[in-house]
């Protein structure tokens, strides 16, 4: 009887450690909050987005205006749908990816004001009635420079090319990367638009398990600080970072895709007006330019940057590399809004298959 | 109510919230139901999830076991040494693996320096299912202990007096006596499997991706909720069934010990 009391006790104190351990593991998220009359939520996809972001754009706009930043991370359009359904929108100023915002113009964000000033901007790359452009993205072959010594591969087509060993990673997201795909698979640029997803998927097939989908920018760069790759068709920018701490990275700028974010206000953001002015400030080669002394992408204004780009960024900022490039994809927003669910279809398809 | 009202949300936007048009009622079933590449990912999603609860398993029930024989410090050890990673960040476990299990890790390092060459497990089904072992073993043996230390372990010498040979007493009267134990364990760890998104995230890809991570893919990148919800609606539906299937398959043994009239 002491036994099976002692045994009981100790049962039930294995079920309360459970309990507790339930209750540790499932309080830990942040909470968001609505910023305040002079504040502004500014979110990004985080990381080193996000302090170049407050290094480059949200600190010189405090000190010129005195308005204060709330930020939060990664960009969610899921959550920012489930906001304004909700009626509860706690973000103002959203950066994200310009293929899927812009068919929610008009429903999760805001349009632009007729009164915003577009004409520093590169007008191409304003693909809605709701955003500007911002942060010009390389996607481009990148190669283990390690692995491949005197004999590195010279064409993104190598990237199907056998004959060269070595793990494959690309992104795991239909834009941005479905793109890279069809230039290494051997398709013209401008040919590239519509994908034609059954030669992708035989391109794919040929690399079979060498050839990883990576679900985050970050694994990219780990991968490639790990050494653990071959070749990548990856975003420029990430790679510089690699490079910088001590990745044995090169870019064969033959063939490249070309894209940007979208920067949005928010659908019923409590700030809209404040958010506005911010927009209206990196509407301007001026405003723009900070971001890019932290970080190796290109502006999407058409006036000269007014900072100084480090040295360590040109060997990967497409804007140092053109003379090397024999052809470039301009991201179609166009298309991949056309497109819409099957878009994910297909790539799922070619993923998952 | 937290559970509910979320789930009948969910159960009308599966109705109500399409992505392409134009649409029917049950086109997000349809959908989920006819589309091959979905259906490839149901069967892995349950074949790993049948493969990861069995592991657990044979893991669980020699420590479970040995937790109700030794002394009780020896016990404290061995449940602070389930504990202790199980109060670690899970994020942080899950970059410890993909650490261990990358190209050049500890464990390719390991195995080349004994002559086994090397092993690509991060990105695959298997580094998944290791991964999940690890994080779900505390949830299979602690309802094992608790269900293990309530045998009558006299009924154990019962047998053996009775000329039972000890594996014979232990297969035929230990063990079923562990069932409840046993089922209590493998359904915990079987629904936390089903719904698993982090671990198939990190150490997985999307060559081997989870139903949990179509569902979020769906919902985060394509703001389809209706397809999410339509999924999670029959991935519960799902789940619910192989539970009924497990418990039916199990009543016999139940019945016999007295807890199936109860159910």
């Amino acid at each position: 009887m002491k036994t099976t009391t002692h045994r009981g006790r100790t049962a039930c104190g294995i079920s309360l450690l459970i309990a507790l351990s339930l209750v540790v593991t499932a309080c830990g998220s942040d909470s968001d909050s609505a910023a305040g009359e002079d504040e502004l939520t500014f979110v990004n996809y985080g990381g080193d987005g996000m302090d170049a972001a407050k290094a480059g754009w949200l600190e010189p706009y405090t000190d010129e205006t005195g308005v204060t930043f709330e930020t939060d991370a990664p960009s969610d359009q899921a959550k920012i749908k489930a906001m304004v359904t909700s009626g509860k929108v706690t973000w103002d100023v959203v950066d994200i990816d310009a293929a899927s915002a812009g068919p929610e113009c008009g429903t999760l964000y805001e349009e632009r004001p007729s009164s915003l000033d577009t004409s520093e901007l590169m007008t191409d790359m304003i693909s809605d009635d709701c955003m500007i452009p911002i942060i010009g993205q390389t996607v481009a072959l990148v190669y283990n420079t390690e692995l491949y010594g005197d004999n590195p591969p010279t064409s993104i087509t190598d990237f199907f090319n056998r004959d060269f060993e070595g793990q494959r990673i690309i992104f795991d997201y239909w834009t941005g990367s479905a793109e890279p795909l069809a230039l290494a698979a051997g398709v013209p640029a401008d040919e590239v638009y519509p994908i034609d997803w059954n030669r992708l998927d035989s391109a794919v097939s040929s690399l079979g398990s060498n050839l990883t989908f990576q679900s985050t920018l970050d694994q990219a760069v780990q991968s490639m600080e790990s050494g653990n790759f071959g070749m990548c068709l990856c975003y420029t920018g990430r790679t510089a970072l690699a490079a910088q701490n001590g990745a044995n990275v090169d870019v064969v700028w033959d063939k490249v895709w070309y894209g940007w974010d979208g920067l949005y206000v928010v659908k019923d953001s409590p700030n809209a007006d404040l958010g506005w002015d911010f927009v209206q400030t990196l509407a301007t080669s001026e405003g723009q330019s900070g971001y890019y002394e932290q970080l190796p992408y290109d502006a999407t204004t058409t006036g000269e940057p007014s900072g100084e780009v480090p040295e360590e960024f040109k060997p990967f900022k497409l804007s140092f590399n053109e003379d090397q490039v024999q052809e470039t994809v301009l991201f179609d927003p166009e298309f991949w809004s056309e497109m819409g669910a099957t878009a994910a279809d297909e790539w799922t398809a070619l993923t998952s298959g | 109510m937290f559970f509910a009202y979320p789930l009948a949300q969910m159960f009308q936007a599966s109705f109500t919230d399409f992505v392409v048009d134009p649409h029917g009622t049950w086109d997000n079933y349809t959908w989920f139901l006819t589309n091959s590449v979905q259906r490839t990912i149901v069967v892995r999603t349950v074949t790993v999830t049948l493969v990861v609860t069995a592991l657990c398993l044979v893991l669980a029930y020699p420590y479970a076991y040995m937790m109700t024989v030794v002394s009780p410090r020896m016990r404290l050890i061995m449940v602070a040494a389930i504990m202790l990673p199980f109060w670690t960040s899970l994020l942080v476990r899950l970059y410890a693996w993909v650490i261990i299990l990358q190209g050049n890790g500890p464990l390719n390092t390991t195995l080349d320096r004994f002559g086994f060459g090397s092993v690509n497990l991060l990105g695959t089904v298997e580094g998944v299912a290791l991964g999940s072992v690890h994080v779900l073993l505390p949830f299979m043996v602690l309802p094992l202990y608790a269900s293990l230390t309530n045998i009558d372990r006299r009924l154990m010498d019962a047998a053996i007096s009775l000329g039972a040979r000890p594996s014979v007493a232990f297969a035929r009267v230990y063990l079923p006596l562990s069932v409840p134990g046993v089922l209590a364990g493998s359904t915990i760890v079987f629904i936390f499997m089903m719904g698993f998104y982090f671990t198939p995230a990190f150490l997985g890809s999307s060559r081997n991706s989870l139903i949990s991570e179509q569902i979020v893919d769906q919902v985060s990148q394509l703001l389809a909720f209706g397809r999410g919800g339509a999924m999670a609606l029959l991935l519960l539906l799902l789940t619910l069934a192989l539970l009924g299937l497990a418990a039916w398959l199990s009543r016999p043994v139940l019945r016999a010990l007295g807890e199936g009239e109860r159910s």
